[in-house]
């Protein structure tokens, strides 16, 4: 980091709330520091002051709920989401998202709080969390609000979040019983990269063999991450020998708006994204993982 | 500083002090290295300098730091081509911290132009800007922060043109020059025999053209360097492939005679031609020379991407003739290149071209013809290959083309129009040690097989495999004029041997194979020997490290500069026993007189004083001439061959390619230390991979969209090859030390024409643009499906 800026490290979340409110708009939170050390070196951001969190422990954890799903402390780093039974036992999904994260250092340092609010549409772990609907708790000087997931993410990079508000925890509810998952992503390579697109399906099949649930979180082709709902909908309801791709690929069209990058184009990330929904949702259907 | 400059102790950050524990170590690790041989040639001895890499202890530029050292910056153009009408740097001037602003009219008119083969370049810009990131004003302050605000607070009106941006307008009639010399860098043509006439007469003729978009050297540390007062000698300690260089082109700049210069190579973090050209040292020691302070300055990651040479843009249009059983019968070849703003080593980039047109095939009808312009780009120069990469793309990928279209082997098409000992090259010369066929023979039986196994397996869902084969042939050394490489061995009271070798080691380890060179033609032990080289004051100037010339050239010198050694080491022992040379031997680290044994250290405290009346020298200066007008004569003493196999998957619904398995059957010669070689090998395949599938400079313009690792795509560990298998034919060069030669370059030039082939095999479709990114790929696949 370049230029001195205030730091305070935050020893409760009550604390880190009234330093935000302190500074009407002007300080960052520091998490794992990734994106906020990163715009900071290349002087994309300056705040007048940091406000560590890393020292608030009631952030930091993952516990079984008592409805069979799982609340998760914004803190938690991806390394800890990777190698927890207990996600590893309701969740698997997000073990298998958290495992491809960037590298070994990266899931050291990368919370899964710091993801859903600095990662604008490229994170990989909102993409399974909003497939399996999860909701989020924020507290701020008012008190403590639960929102799902999916109304956090307005535009690119505009959450429902105040400037002094703070992501305590993610709730992931159970998933439907008999539901099946799969998550694919590809990056521009494979090495270490900001994810091109990823999408994490759940899905089950009814009695009568046609798809009764289905729900899909994908980055990387929308200002946010996006949940395709009218992709949804073509498949719901539909046996999986009968899934009329293309017209699932135009009510897909009409979910998501990708944009150029240097590298690839708009319609090439669509084309990819629906590639890669029609393998997930194939590989969900399958049995996938469970 | 200066005296563990001067014993070549230029390794460990803390100097001598760290060195000498870490050097201990050092000698048992070649000891276990060498297996009880008295032979260093053809051992896989580790390198020294990765004891202080690995611990992060390495003396790279950037991390030197000397008492009362000021940071230096460059203020630099955001114009891809304008006038300068104003330059006030004032308010910069009393900024805090600030202790000196240099600008182009604070630099002697005699040395304003700078440049490697061509002085084009301003020190600092005066009149004009020719490409975005050209250095205007450099400041040097007390810190790097306030360093950067003074450059905040300096005025330069520009009044901006507009500019040239490919090489098409650049010769179209009525456009503006942007040199002097008008807007031609180079302007080649070669013929052998009536092209024209044979390809009319060929029952086969296949067309291609063949681009690349611009890339970057990519080498992990940015170029940076510090330059000092050392009593009354300027000395410059800096990252760079040709210290002597520097050294002369500081002379002109400062003013300064040429002994109170000194160029002294840091611990360098890779080049790969890059690093030959100016960048700091003009402007960081001119500071140094004005406020009497060392002076440091390290380019950030975006000025190396906006103002350093890159790989230049070609569109080659191709014609390839056969005969229907596939021999060869003419090539016509017409290069269009975008040399950027100035010079560099655009000449060398063309020349080279030209005389490897037909490398390594016999052809007998050529017309090659290559014109270079300069742009407002930034300038293109030397890299890995000097351009024989984008040939290879197209001739390979055009060879490929032929053979599927006779339903010929890769491998066999290859054999049949191979250069063997004996052929007569485009420019006339007698090839001599040819290694190629021996390349394709080392391979044929891997492919063979392979492509059972791969038949064997259903191609079904939407993964397809290919198999792409590609070759090369690579002259080393410096193309068609003479360029010698010395060595100087010294040795002290003590038994510490000094190797002062000609050409510096860029990172590859090539200190490591001149000792051993030098070891087993001295007769003593390479732990005895260190190497110094890149210091202009300690070595001739034996050239820059590029070509792939420093096992070859400096190799030899150091092989030649140690049996001298040997023979006056003899010599000054005897004359100090009063014995007959002829009873005195020193060989395996033993010197025998009349029989009897003595330590090497005890017969150099025998010789005493006289140790430093030994001074053996070795020069190696093959007879290397080419007429650069008609292309005529024996441009270099050696050739390097190589045949490569790339498995290739397709994804057809994404476009994505994997490589999983490669193989690069190399003929290097005899070698010197065969893992470097291998790491070579495996490098440059890696490099390679990287330009045909991902890398690029995306220009708009004038201006580098991606100034950045964020943005352009280098090849990670999970990108490359899960095996790559590098198999060395036993192929002696009678003209090289102990049958080497060169192997740097080489193993980077077949590799986009191998993928392309592979992707072809496995697809139908046929690549003539790099890189081959996936939505390239898809492309190409759904062009083929609308054709089809």
């Amino acid at each position: 980091m370049t230029e001195a800026t205030s730091y305070l490290r935050a020893t409760s979340v009550d604390e880190a709330i009234a330093a935000l409110a302190s500074q009407a708009g002007d300080a960052v939170i520091v998490a794992g520091g990734l994106v906020v050390g990163s715009l900071i070196n290349q002087r994309l951001a300056s705040p007048a002051l940091l406000v560590d969190i890393t020292r608030i422990p009631s952030l930091k954890k993952i516990e079984a709920g008592t409805d069979g799903g799982l609340t998760i402390g914004a803190l938690t780093t991806h390394d800890d989401v990777l190698r927890s039974d207990i996600v590893k036992r309701t969740v698997p999904l997000l073990c298998e998202i958290a495992e491809d994260i960037a590298c070994g250092r990266l899931r050291n340092r990368g919370t899964l709080g710091g993801s859903l609010c600095m990662m604008g549409q490229q994170g990989d772990p909102a993409t399974g969390l909003l497939a399996l609907n999860a909701t989020i708790r924020i507290k701020g000087p008012e008190g403590s609000r639960t929102i799902p997931l999916e109304a956090f993410f307005k535009d690119a990079f505009e959450l429902d979040l105040g400037e002094s508000e703070i992501l305590e925890e993610v709730h992931v509810p159970a998933a439907p019983k008999g539901a099946h998952w799969a998550f694919l992503k590809q990056g521009p390579r494979n090495a270490m990269d900001f994810t091109l697109v990823a999408v994490s399906v759940v899905a089950r099949l009814g009695g009568d063999g046609r798809i009764d649930h289905i729900r899909c979180g994908m980055n990387g082709v929308s200002p946010t991450v996006v949940r395709p709902r009218n992709a949804e909908a073509a498949l719901l309801g539909k046996s999986p020998g009968a899934i009329d791709w293309n017209a699932v690929g135009t009510a897909f069209d009409s979910d998501i708006k990708p944009e150029s990058d240097l590298v690839y184009s708009a319609s090439y990330k669509a084309r990819l994204a629906k590639v890669l929904l029609r393998r997930a949702v194939e590989r969900a259907l399958a049995g996938g993982t469970k | 500083m200066a005296s563990e400059l001067d014993v070549g102790e230029k390794f460990a950050l803390d100097g001598l002090d760290e060195q000498r524990h870490w050097q201990e170590v050092y000698r048992e690790i070649i000891g276990g290295a060498t297996k009880g041989s008295d032979v260093f040639f053809g051992h896989s001895i580790p390198r020294n300098d990765v004891l202080y890499k690995v611990r992060g202890r390495a003396k790279y530029a950037a991390n030197v730091t000397m008492p009362g050292m000021l940071h230096g910056v460059f203020l630099r153009s955001p114009h891809p081509y304008a006038k300068i009408k104003r330059v006030d740097v004032s308010k910069a001037k009393t900024a805090p911290g600030v202790q000196c602003v240099l600008t182009a009219w604070d630099v002697r008119e005699e040395g304003f132009l700078v440049g490697s083969l061509f002085e084009d370049t301003p020190v600092l810009a005066k009149t004009v800007v020719r490409h975005v990131g050209e250095p205007v004003v450099a400041v040097a302050a007390e810190t790097l922060a306030q360093a950067e605000a003074a450059l905040d607070l300096i005025e330069v009106d520009y009044e901006p043109m507009k500019p040239i941006l490919t090489p098409q307008e650049a010769i179209a009639p009525g456009a503006p020059q942007l040199h002097e010399q008008g807007n031609i860098i180079a302007d080649f043509t070669k013929t052998r025999g009536d092209a024209e006439a044979a390809l009319k007469a060929s029952d086969i003729v296949v067309e291609g053209v063949y681009t690349n978009d611009p890339i970057e050297h990519a080498y992990l540390e940015s170029p940076a360097g510090i330059s000092f007062w050392d009593g009354d000698v300027l000395t410059l300690l800096v990252c760079t492939q040709y210290p002597h260089f520097h050294h002369k082109q500081l002379a002109r700049v400062t003013g300064l005679p040429m002994e109170k210069i000194r160029v002294v190579q840091s611990v360098i973090g890779g080049a790969f031609g890059g690093k030959i050209d100016v960048t700091i040292e003009c402007a960081a020691s001119l500071m140094t020379m004005k406020t009497g302070r060392p002076v440091k300055m390290v380019l950030e990651r975006n000025e190396v991407f906006s103002s350093t040479t890159k790989r230049h843009a070609m569109t080659i249009r191709h014609r390839l003739g056969a005969t229907k059983d596939g021999r060869l019968t003419a090539l016509d070849m017409d290069v269009l290149c975008d040399g950027g703003a100035y010079n560099s080593y655009s000449l060398i980039v063309a020349g080279r071209c030209i005389i490897h047109s037909a490398m390594p095939y016999d052809i007998p009808a050529i017309k090659t013809h290559m014109k270079t312009t300069f742009t407002n780009h930034v300038p293109s120069g030397a890299m890995r290959s000097f351009g024989v990469i984008k040939l290879g793309f197209a001739t390979e990928s055009q060879l490929n083309k032929i053979a599927d279209q006779l339903g010929m082997s890769p491998i066999e098409i290859r054999r049949i129009n191979a250069v063997k000992s004996g052929t007569v090259t485009m420019t006339g010369q007698v090839l001599q040690d040819v290694g190629f066929i021996k390349t394709l023979d080392a391979l044929e039986p891997i492919y063979e097989a392979r492509r059972k196994e791969l038949a064997a397996k259903p191609q079904t869902g939407p993964i397809r495999t290919g198999l792409g084969i590609a070759s090369l042939g690579y002259g080393i050394g410096y193309s068609g004029v003479r360029n010698p490489s010395t060595a100087r061995i010294e040795v002290d009271e003590t038994g510490l041997v000094i190797a002062n070798c000609g050409t510096p080691d860029v990172g590859t380890g090539s200190d490591m194979a001149l000792a051993q060179i030098a070891a087993d033609a001295a007769g003593i032990d390479i732990a005895r020997i260190r190497v110094v080289s890149g210091d202009s004051t300690k070595t001739d100037d034996s050239g820059p490290t590029s070509a792939s010339r420093t096992t070859y050239f400096s190799g030899s010198a150091a092989r030649i500069a140690g049996n001298d050694f040997n023979r006056q080491f003899v010599e000054a022992l005897a004359a100090k026993l009063g014995v007959s040379k002829g009873v005195v031997r020193l060989n395996d680290d033993q010197v025998l007189v009349n029989n009897s044994p003595m330590s090497f250290e005890e017969a150099c405290k025998t010789i005493g004083s006289a140790t430093k009346n030994i001074v053996a020298y070795g020069k190696f200066d093959p007879v290397n001439q080419l007429d650069l007008k008609n292309f005529e004569g024996d441009p270099y003493p050696t050739y390097t061959y190589a045949t490569h196999l790339a498995e290739v998957e397709v994804d057809i619904e994404t476009g994505r390619i994997e490589v999983p398995n490669y193989w690069a059957a190399h003929d290097a010669g005899t070698l010197v230390n065969p893992m470097g070689a291998v790491g070579q090998i495996e490098g440059g395949v890696v490099m390679g991979l990287g330009m045909a599938l991902w890398e690029r400079i995306v220009r708009k313009d004038g201006y580098i969209q991606n100034p950045g690792y964020r943005d352009y795509l280098l090849p990670g560990a999970k990108d490359t090859p899960t095996k790559i298998e590098t198999i060395f034919v036993d192929n002696p060069d009678p003209t090289g030390p102990y049958g080497a030669k060169g192997v740097a370059e080489a193993s980077i030039i077949p590799v986009p024409a191998a993928i392309a082939a592979g992707l072809h095999e496995a697809t139908g479709v046929r690549p003539a643009k790099m890189p081959m990114d996936a939505e390239t790929v898809l492309d190409l696949l759904d062009r083929k499906e609308a054709a089809e």
